[in-house]
């Protein structure tokens, strides 16, 4: 081996576990690493969780998906059967929550995932099961979103925690990750009281080394409901499991100074104050700087440990609190120190900005500052250029995605009607219509919010109101707000894109996905159960089909003043492909007759598929053979029928494998 | 003692593939390897960066200007992110340029891109990988071409152990795919073998042996 090799080793033993074990297979999933009990495997972030998890023996996990969470109940599912675990991917999140509290309280250890803002959705059951307790362990993973890579906001749920009388932990790496998952389980488990486990996009999103350890040989998968009064929460049970909460905070805020994953390092006169993925950041900013300093590296953020403050702040002369977000830690550094009469200096949010993720340069800049030493990075922002302009590349709907020719023909009927209208928009890959050249999603808010601004909007304008809202996202808050319309009369078309799959987040099962041992529901039962009378289902490539449902529903809106339901159904592309490659079939693209194209730009400005683009130097179009996938949804767009499905390739033959 | 790479291109290119990849030859190798990947939202044909950080990075992100290796699928992305970059980094650019899926986007001729790329990073590799992808049969493998060139680069300078990285290639896709994928690598590291000189194949070692990158 290399000298070099060995420079970059972080220890000697250090040995990857795979192709000795696995045989013919180089690579790993999550699944082939479930009877390896040592060694370093490469993980996602949320792999190491849900591994931590099935080391610390859940029993139960649930989740409903959510990016940055989605991957830790993923990787749950391919091996719960292995293992005998009960896993599901619930309708929401707070039915999530509750199919794991409900095992937490018989005695059977569970975790439940979810991003912050599905915490929101879980905030009713999580607020009351600090005043119930827990007789097992349970987790609950809140994955945030610092910089809103996938989000409508980046609010900080520790403070969750302090709402709800939680413990908050927080790793700050996918190797401590899987280590303090199953500290938590622990602890939970001796508190009987239940924890949130904090993750953020750059903990869930980075793959990092993680060391293995034993998976227990059988967990507990069955409990018991013990019945007690304590589980029934009318006000005189409550006042009671009030003061019995207080004294599990009491015992809380003792263990938490015997927690291995806080630590004091390092000397000097300055103290640095890092909590989760901070500490990650900090490590590398003071080699920059090359600078000393003592660093209290937090993992319990909420509450943090008061004893190990007070020794850390014993002998520095000042005390910086690197945080992301919002002063979580930098409240109870100053109240702790203000209780004490401690006046030290402290800074932290008045050098560390509010919004956004860090980054070493954040916090390089910040430590400059405080230390008063040169700042050696570089100045610049990320994704800027030199010399030339680099066009923003927002994403957009997939080459082949049903949604496409959808929303298409819905501009286009827009456009040509005249029609004043208000697309009330949800969370899906179908927000992506937002941008240009379809811009129906005026309004994106939160989960079901699509049907439940409508039903104010309607009352309040006289616009056309369009709901835009996915299958999965219907059956999590769509159901609650349709049903309301009915009851409440409140006119709007409401679109339910049914891709039967849970599309953005990975293509997790959605109640309309047909899959064996589940039982699939059809939503046009459910709309006609909740009383809608008019219900079409179409398929989006079908556009004449389309154009029709939609005038037709415009008009029934108008006349009955009642809400109308299109159903339009069509698999995500993404699962179209893998089918056919499992099948090793690779669809031909289709092309455009250069002699026929009169260079309208129908299909590139209007339709925008990104295998569709303008010729330089001329109108005309052309489709580019390494993004095209051969779905054939844009054929039937051309006004002069230029566009050509591959030579050979037989309309319907392309109808049964395309579907 | 850490080598940050870079990856650009657009969503659906492959670029998780290649730093997954490039993460488990390198913890077989007996490196600590971070990757910060871009999920959701931003994966469906939108600009996609993935941080690759081999050695001792704590931090899974790599700070701006401190790049030493970008691989680039695409040239708009490529210049988007050239500013994670050091002056003196490699840049591995697929000589292709997709158009944002934007109505009536203006997009900068292809040479000027180009030029502005080798304008501000010393060594770059402009390479016809999506084109040679097509001709073998995969049009999405153009990433495993590129991949090929840096694991020559890696092996050469001691990072990586010979023929690991080419192995995890070949055994991505069935059947003829993984052949195919298998070719195209081979036929990157062979562009490298050609085209990478001994020196900077040093400097590649040297920039290793800094505290920080």
């Amino acid at each position: 081996m290399l000298d070099l090799l060995k420079l970059l080793k972080k220890d000697e033993v250090y040995k990857a576990i795979v192709p000795s074990f696995l045989g013919y297979r180089y690579m790993y999933r999550f699944k082939d690493l479930i009877r390896i009990e040592k060694g370093k495997a490469f993980l996602l972030g949320n792999e190491a969780i849900a591994r931590g998890a099935i080391e610390g023996g859940i029993g139960v996990a649930s989740a409903y998906p959510g990016t940055p969470s989605s991957e830790i109940v993923e990787a749950l599912t391919t091996i719960s059967k292995d293992l005998g675990i009960y896993v599901e991917w619930s309708i929401n999140e707070k039915v999530a929550f509750e199919v794991a509290f409900a095992a937490a309280i018989t005695g059977v250890r569970s975790l439940v995932a979810m991003k912050h803002v599905g915490l929101n959705v879980a905030a009713d059951p999580l607020m009351s099961s600090a005043y119930t307790g827990v007789n097992e362990g349970f987790v609950i993973v809140s994955a945030d979103d610092p910089s809103m890579w996938s989000s409508q906001n980046e609010q900080d749920n520790r403070f969750y925690g302090m709402h709800a009388y939680i413990p908050v932990f927080e790793p700050y790496g996918p190797g401590e990750a899987k280590e303090l998952v199953k500290y938590s389980l622990e602890f939970s488990s001796k508190i009987k009281h239940p924890v949130i486990f904090r993750s953020t996009t750059r903990i869930s999103h980075t793959r990092g080394v993680v060391d293995l350890g034993p998976i227990p040989k059988s967990v507990k998968v069955k409990g018991e409901f013990g019945k007690e009064l304590r589980f029934a929460l009318v006000p005189a049970v409550s006042r009671k499991n009030k003061l019995a909460l207080l004294e599990r905070w009491r015992k809380i805020s003792e263990e938490v100074e015997h927690c291995p994953f806080n630590f004091l390092e390092g000397d000097g006169k300055h103290l640095i104050i890092a909590p989760g993925v901070a500490y990650s950041h900090v490590r590398e900013a003071i080699q920059f700087l090359g600078v000393k300093a003592k660093i209290l590296k937090l993992s319990s953020v909420y509450p943090i440990p008061e004893a190990m403050l007070l020794k850390a702040v014993s002998d520095v002369d000042d005390v910086v609190i690197i945080e992301e977000l919002d002063p979580v830690t930098e409240l109870q550094v100053r109240s702790i120190l203000h209780k004490k009469n401690i006046t030290i200096r402290v800074a932290g949010k008045d050098l560390v900005e509010y919004p956004y993720e860090l980054s070493i340069e954040r916090v390089v800049e910040v430590l400059s500052k405080f230390y008063n030493v040169p700042n050696p990075l570089l100045q610049t922002k990320a994704g800027g250029t030199k010399g030339i302009e680099v066009p923003a590349r927002p994403p957009t709907f997939c080459p082949g995605c049903p949604y496409r020719p959808l929303f298409f023909e819905i501009r286009r009927y827009i456009n040509r009607e005249k029609l004043p209208y208000i697309a009330s928009g949800d969370i899906g890959c179908y927000a992506l219509s937002l941008n240009e050249p379809y811009k129906l999603q005026d309004l994106i808010i939160e989960m079901g919010g699509s049907i439940g601004l409508a039903n104010g909007l309607s009352k309040v304008t006289d616009d056309m109101v369009f709901s835009f809202i996915g299958d999965s996202t219907f059956f999590h808050a769509g159901m609650p707000a349709l049903a309301n319309a009915i009851y409440n009369r409140s006119p709007q078309v409401v679109v339910i894109l049914d891709n039967q799959i849970v599309a953005m987040t990975g293509h997790q099962p959605s109640p309309s996905t047909v899959m064996e041992g589940k039982k699939a529901i059809a939503i046009e039962d459910v709309v006609k159960g909740l009383g809608v009378e008019f219900i079409r289902v179409v398929d989006p490539f079908e556009i004449d089909d389309v154009r029709r449902s939609i005038s037709e529903a415009v008009k029934y809106v108008r006349e009955k003043k009642m809400p109308a339901v299109i159903i339009a159904r069509r698999r995500c592309a993404l699962v179209i492909l893998r089918d056919l490659r499992r099948r090793s079939i690779m669809l031909e693209p289709c092309y455009i007759d250069q002699e026929k194209c009169i260079g309208c730009g129908t299909c590139y400005n209007w339709f925008a598929c990104p295998a569709i683009s303008k010729v330089d130097g001329s109108n005309k179009a052309v489709i580019d053979p390494s993004l095209c996938v051969g779905c054939g949804s844009c054929v039937i767009i051309c006004p002069v029928n230029a566009i050509k499905l591959p030579k050979g390739t037989e309309p319907r033959k392309l109808k049964e494998l395309w579907r | 003692m850490v080598l940050n790479i870079v990856i650009v291109g657009v969503g659906g290119q492959g670029l998780l593939s290649m730093a997954q990849l490039i993460g488990w030859a390198s913890v077989e190798s007996g490196t600590n390897v971070l990757v910060a990947e871009t999920h959701g939202l931003s994966q469906r044909g939108g600009s996609v960066i993935v941080h690759v950080r081999l050695g001792d990075a704590s931090s899974p992100l790599i700070p701006v200007g401190r790049g030493n290796i970008m691989l680039a699928l695409e040239l708009l992305e490529a210049a988007r992110y050239v500013n994670y970059m050091r002056n003196d980094g490699v840049a591995v650019v697929n000589k292709k340029l997709i158009k944002p899926n934007i109505p009536g986007v203006r997009v900068e001729r292809e040479e000027n891109v180009i030029n502005t790329l080798k304008g501000t990073v010393k060594n770059t590799y402009f390479i016809d990988a999506s084109t040679k992808a097509l001709e073998e049969g995969n049009p999405v493998g153009a990433n495993m071409v590129i991949l090929g060139f840096l694991g020559n680069m890696l092996e050469r300078a001691g990072v990586l152990q010979e023929g690991l990285l080419g192995k995890y290639a070949g055994s991505i896709g069935r059947g003829s795919l993984a052949e195919i994928n298998s070719k195209l690598y081979e036929w990157g590291y062979s562009l490298a073998s050609q085209q990478v000189s001994n020196e900077l194949i040093n400097s590649i070692k040297s920039w290793l042996l800094k505290e920080v990158p």
